[in-house]
């Protein structure tokens, strides 16, 4: 499978902070890659570095085998970007900002026309194409955005948190769109504060936490790096809970209270056992299910903090 | 559509460089800022209204004490070309919070991921600016005319007076595009150009003759190339000497743009972003 972006040991300081220690990654081409951080981890620094923003102090990245520091004006001929804040132009409507992008792109008036139409089509914008961006939602302003970075067709797309902010129902639209890029075969380089974005949208997930590339695999992987499955019980009445630790005793370690979860290797056989002995016991549940760790529980696993702490 | 996958083509085709493309980059940045300055009237309004307000109030309150013999017509021929030069030595505040906007809304990190030419972005500032500068020298004169300003030198000395002060305030404008570049607000943008902007219109041969100033002043006044400016616009609009107030005039611009474009465009490489 080809490498379609690269980058090996980056690093970067602004002043004293060192904002990159050494960023190694790679992405196949036509997959997306998630990467995964809190606030100031570097996700947007390692952007920057990859999209000719900015110059890395030491280490190299390529695009497609061009590389992004000594050859950065092949890397911008491949990439289309989409920042943190969606940089469209609110005095313009929906379509002048895309036709402006295409003449840009050196496409002619009447090709950026085109073009302009089959993306406000393709974003669902076509109705409020005529209307200029001031008065767009969060949620269209972001699709816009979107379009306006692959106004050319770029090889490897960028998207830098792009649903922070949004609604539920606008993330979940925009997702959709970015699967449908993907489809078409974009290698997509996404960064996220939420969990569930990487899981839904990233092939292979890249854990970033102060400067440094701390996880990597796919999202069962990282999983299964915390604990496989396991299984939780709600018991109806809090006071059993002393005789179903002890009816379960033998399957593994129980924790918790009132709420129950052990580890359960063999699934759904586990699961199953564990309804017969609390059944057999008399028990009533108020519920159980079988969980897999989230990607909180990852990422609390492997840096002791939650996504939402920045130190 | 479908994928292209030859990176090698895509780069062939779409690549920035060569003169031509640079110029047509250049001109699409330019075409943008202009139309987003025409969009939000204000702009125009303000920085053009300010100092034809300017020029009425003194044409009613000083004509009798600058021109005791003359009529308000003569202080309008004496007060149109530095009102003029001055509304657009204010309008350059506009050039920089323009550009200060577009690098906070993340519009100048997109343009510079684009395969466009390097210098667009700030190349197509100035020349945006200079465009709507233009439209305020029109305004400027328009009403000048009414309050009895005309051109008495021939067509191509006026043609002279109109784009003479453009070019001038464009070089200006480096210093906007400089503080925009360096700022972390836009009040910073309009506050950093006021120490630039009032000594130079005010402490000119303008409103007042130098004579008009006290001693120690008059030294800063004669060499104030804003005085170069209206003096040679006054005398392409009304006759008397101005080759050398134009020549005077273009040589501070040549300046200003070599120091302030070096800085402005150091600035700007060294941003972090």
């Amino acid at each position: 499978m080809d490498v379609m972006v690269e980058a090996r040991g980056l690093e970067k300081c602004f002043g004293r902070t060192r904002a990159l220690q050494g960023i190694d990654l790679s992405v196949p081409a036509g997959s997306v890659l998630g990467v995964l951080g809190p606030n100031g981890a570097g996700k947007t620094t390692t952007i920057n570095c990859l999209t000719t923003l900015l110059k890395p102090d030491k280490g190299y990245a390529t695009i497609a085998g061009y590389d992004v520091i000594k050859q950065p004006a092949a890397v911008r001929s491949l990439i289309g970007v989409t920042g943190q804040f969606a940089a469209v132009d609110e005095e313009l409507t929906a379509r002048e900002n895309l036709v402006l992008f295409g003449r840009l792109l050196r496409l002619s008036a009447t090709e950026a026309t085109k073009r302009a139409t089959e993306l406000l089509g393709q974003f669902e914008l076509l109705e409020a194409g005529n209307r200029r961006v001031k008065e767009f939602s969060g949620g269209m302003r972001r699709r816009l955005d979107l379009a306006a970075s692959i106004v050319a067709e770029p090889l490897v797309l960028f998207l830098d948190e792009p649903t922070t902010g949004l609604d539920p129902r606008s993330r979940r639209q925009l997702w959709d769109m970015v699967v449908a890029l993907k489809e078409r075969g974009i290698t997509i380089f996404l960064t996220t504060q939420y969990l569930e974005e990487a899981d839904e949208l990233a092939d292979r997930i890249v854990v970033i936490d102060r400067g440094t590339v701390i996880a990597e695999g796919t999202s069962d992987d990282l999983k299964n790096r915390v604990g496989g499955t396991f299984c939780k019980l709600e018991l109806a009445d809090p006071k059993d809970e002393s005789k179903v630790r002890r009816a379960l005793s033998g399957l593994g370690d129980i924790t918790g209270t009132g709420t129950l979860t052990l580890a359960a290797p063999d699934g759904v056989t586990t699961l199953s056992e564990v309804v017969r002995r609390v059944d057999a016991i008399g028990v009533t549940l108020a519920d159980i299910s079988l969980c897999r760790p989230s990607l909180d529980d990852v990422f609390f696993a492997l840096t002791g903090h939650t996504t939402g702490e920045t130190t | 559509m479908t994928l292209p996958l030859n990176a090698a083509q895509l780069v062939k085709t779409r690549q920035e460089g060569g003169f031509l493309r640079t110029v047509y980059d250049i001109a699409i940045v330019t075409q943008r800022n202009l139309l987003l300055d025409l969009r939000n009237p204000a702009v125009i309004i303000g920085s053009t209204g300010f100092p034809i307000f300017l020029m009425l109030i003194f044409t009613a309150s000083f004509a009798k004490v600058v021109v005791p013999e003359g009529s308000y017509t003569d202080y309008a021929q004496f007060l149109v070309p530095l009102s003029t030069i001055q509304g657009l030595l204010f309008s350059t505040i506009n050039t920089g919070t323009a550009l200060y906007y577009d690098l906070r809304s993340g519009m100048v990190s997109r343009l510079r991921t684009l395969p466009i030419a390097r210098s667009a972005v700030l190349a197509g500032r100035i020349l945006g600016g200079a465009g709507r500068l233009l439209v305020q020298v029109i305004f400027i004169t328009l009403v000048g005319h009414l309050i009895g300003f005309r051109f008495q030198n021939g067509f191509i000395n006026s043609l002279i007076y109109l784009l003479l002060p453009v070019l001038f305030t464009s070089a200006f404008s480096w210093v906007a595009v400089f503080l925009a570049v360096k700022a972390k607000s836009a009040e910073t943008v309009q506050a950093a150009m006021a120490p630039w902007l009032l000594p130079l219109t005010f402490l000119s041969i303008g409103y007042v003759p130098k004579e008009g100033f006290p001693e120690w002043v008059q030294g800063f006044v004669s060499i104030n190339p804003v005085s170069a400016v209206a003096q040679a616009m006054r005398g392409l609009s009304s006759g008397g000497p101005f080759i050398e107030y134009v020549i005077q005039a273009l040589l501070w611009s040549a300046a200003l743009t070599a120091v302030f474009s070096t800085l402005a465009i150091r600035a700007y490489q060294k941003r972090n972003s």
